[in-house]
């Protein structure tokens, strides 16, 4: 076996190799071995194996797993309880009165502390509809809102933090005050702020995307602060609903603020890229076929429409232009310079 | 067709199922030791993030737990684990929605719904299995094996480098190659022969 070895690891003679090929074709044994052996190397990975913790693992799932069978002992709980309300109807309405005067009686504390008191807020919603609103808050920070996107915010600041809550997208230039934090709230995240300038965005469906132009930002799960990403200048976090986490990048469009500013930036930038912010600009859905993809734009165009764009690129790299509604296919492409 | 040893491990595998089926905790544990650390490794390769990858599996654990009544296994539960690890690992990508371009590419590799092909994690499980037994060898022996594997070097550059004769260097390969192969030798058999027949 020791020249079998040598003659996989490439250091048998011509002889030796020789000799072994013969021994191949005869004997199946040796054949057998070779098989193995050469499986072993062909196959041996570059990368050692990750040690993951599987106790610990196995853990977690114990947790939840446990969890779950107590939700449902739960759930069977409230089954038997709700039977035996049945036969209960008539306690059942005298809890009701109950609790409605309860309730009366808490919203009269409620309104009457707002309005006698003055100590809470009352709580503003600002919606953007069809254009795109800029709002200035009581702090000086300065928010551009996207279309179709709502902030609340209180018309009072609370004494030691900011907080406001986003839906759809929006710009924020927010004001340094020292010992009150700014929040929003983005979804199912928190971005939390001292003095800076960023984009948030929870216009796709379970994303939550934070871009910053200036300063810094942490950004996090609502209910997992200690997975918070401190975003910098540059830089780009995407929350995902699915995982609950989020994941920095580089931002590589230059584009983020373009429903803003109204001026689309490419440096540079491969076709399918551009494509992708075009698509996300103009709300389209543009593909581009294999030829183009590593094409390279570097181009800027200020309040232009989709087809004066489409034009400019197809004349730059040849492209063909099929338009179908909002399904715009580009093809050829010529991309030598 | 799969030869015996395979369909034996089948067999068993589907017995453990059954416990796991019959809520035997202690059947799914050790169905969860078995697979935990291969199918992280699997994941790790598609989502390039060892967090995420064992965020991703153990979720998948927690979910074939909650539905062990409505799973059919249709092949073995190996192909099962790791076509569901790998599914999700798609679709954890996918909602990502970040566009770096190296996950791009992944994307691009594996088309979605594509199933995952038994031949693919079998070659994985096998390397995983031999980067295991690497990791075990002694220390110098697995520096000369490396040395020769993927640097590419010849014995003789070896032992210089080594201040050692040639004769040890060969000596320490034979060593590795023949522990590696003790150790897989209930494994590759049947791996090789079902390799060569799909």
């Amino acid at each position: 076996m020791d020249k079998l070895i040598k003659y996989i690891a490439g250091e048998a003679t011509d002889a030796e190799k020789k000799e072994i090929e013969a021994l191949l074709h005869t004997d199946a044994e040796i054949r057998k071995q070779a098989e193995q052996l050469q499986a072993i190397w062909d196959n041996a990975p570059e990368s050692t194996v990750n040690q993951v913790d599987t106790d610990k693992a196995w853990q977690n799932i114990q947790a939840q797993i446990g969890i779950s069978n107590a939700e449902k002992s739960a759930k069977i709980t409230a089954k038997s309880v709700k039977v035996i309300r049945k036969k209960r109807t008539r306690w059942r309405t005298w809890s009701r009165v109950a609790a409605v005067l309860c309730l009366g009686m808490g919203l009269t504390y409620l309104v009457y502390n707002q309005y006698f008191k003055g100590e809470e807020s009352v709580s503003l919603a600002e919606s953007s509809g069809d254009s795109i609103k800029n709002l200035t808050l009581i702090d000086g920070s300065k928010i551009t809102l996207n279309k179709n996107s709502t902030l609340n915010y209180p018309q009072k600041f609370e004494e030691n933090i900011r907080k406001v809550t986003l839906e759809g997208e929006a710009f924020f230039e927010i004001e340094h005050i020292d010992n009150q934090p700014f929040i929003i709230q983005a979804g199912k995240t928190e971005i939390r702020v001292l003095g800076t300038k960023f984009n948030v965005s929870t216009h796709k469906k379970d994303t939550v995307t934070v871009t910053v132009e200036k300063g810094k930002v942490a950004f996090y799960p609502s209910t997992q602060k200690r997975k918070k990403v401190i975003l910098t200048k540059g830089e780009k976090g995407v929350f995902s609903a699915k995982s609950v986490e989020v994941i920095e990048t580089k931002n590589q469009s230059l584009n983020t603020n373009a429903w803003r500013t109204k001026l689309l930036r490419f440096e540079d930038a491969p076709m399918n890229q551009v494509a992708q912010q075009l698509n996300d600009f103009y709300d389209l859905e543009i593909t581009v076929s294999e030829s183009l993809k590593n094409c390279r734009l570097t181009a800027k165009f200020s309040e232009k429409s989709v087809d004066e764009v489409l034009e400019t690129i197809g004349f730059m790299f040849e492209v063909k232009v099929e338009k179908l509604d909002k399904k715009i296919i580009l093809t050829g492409g010529n991309c030598t310079p | 067709m799969p030869p015996n040893g395979q369909e034996y491990g089948q067999e068993s595998e589907r017995q453990l199922f059954e416990r796991v089926r019959q809520n035997d905790q202690k059947a799914y544990e050790q169905v969860f030791r078995t697979y935990y650390p291969m199918l992280c490794n699997y994941a790790l390769r598609l989502v390039k993030n060892q967090e995420t990858a064992e965020e991703i599996v153990q979720d998948l654990f927690c979910t074939i737990w909650e539905k062990r009544q409505q799973i059919q296994l249709s092949s073995s539960l190996k192909s099962y684990l790791f076509g569901a690890t790998h599914n999700n690992c798609l679709r954890y990508l996918k909602h990502q929605k970040v566009r770096q371009n190296y996950q791009v590419e992944t994307l691009a590799q594996f088309k979605e719904g594509e199933p995952v092909q038994d031949e693919e994690f079998l070659t994985f499980e096998l390397q995983q299995k031999i980067a295991e037994g690497i990791n075990r060898l002694p220390a110098q022996c697995r520096k000369i094996f490396q040395l020769s594997r993927y640097e590419g070097l010849k014995y003789k550059e070896i032992a210089q480098k080594a201040g050692i004769s040639v004769k040890t260097v060969e000596a320490q390969m034979s060593k590795a190659l023949r522990i590696l192969r003790e150790e897989l030798k209930d494994y590759l058999p049947t791996l090789l022969l079902f390799l060569l027949f799909f």
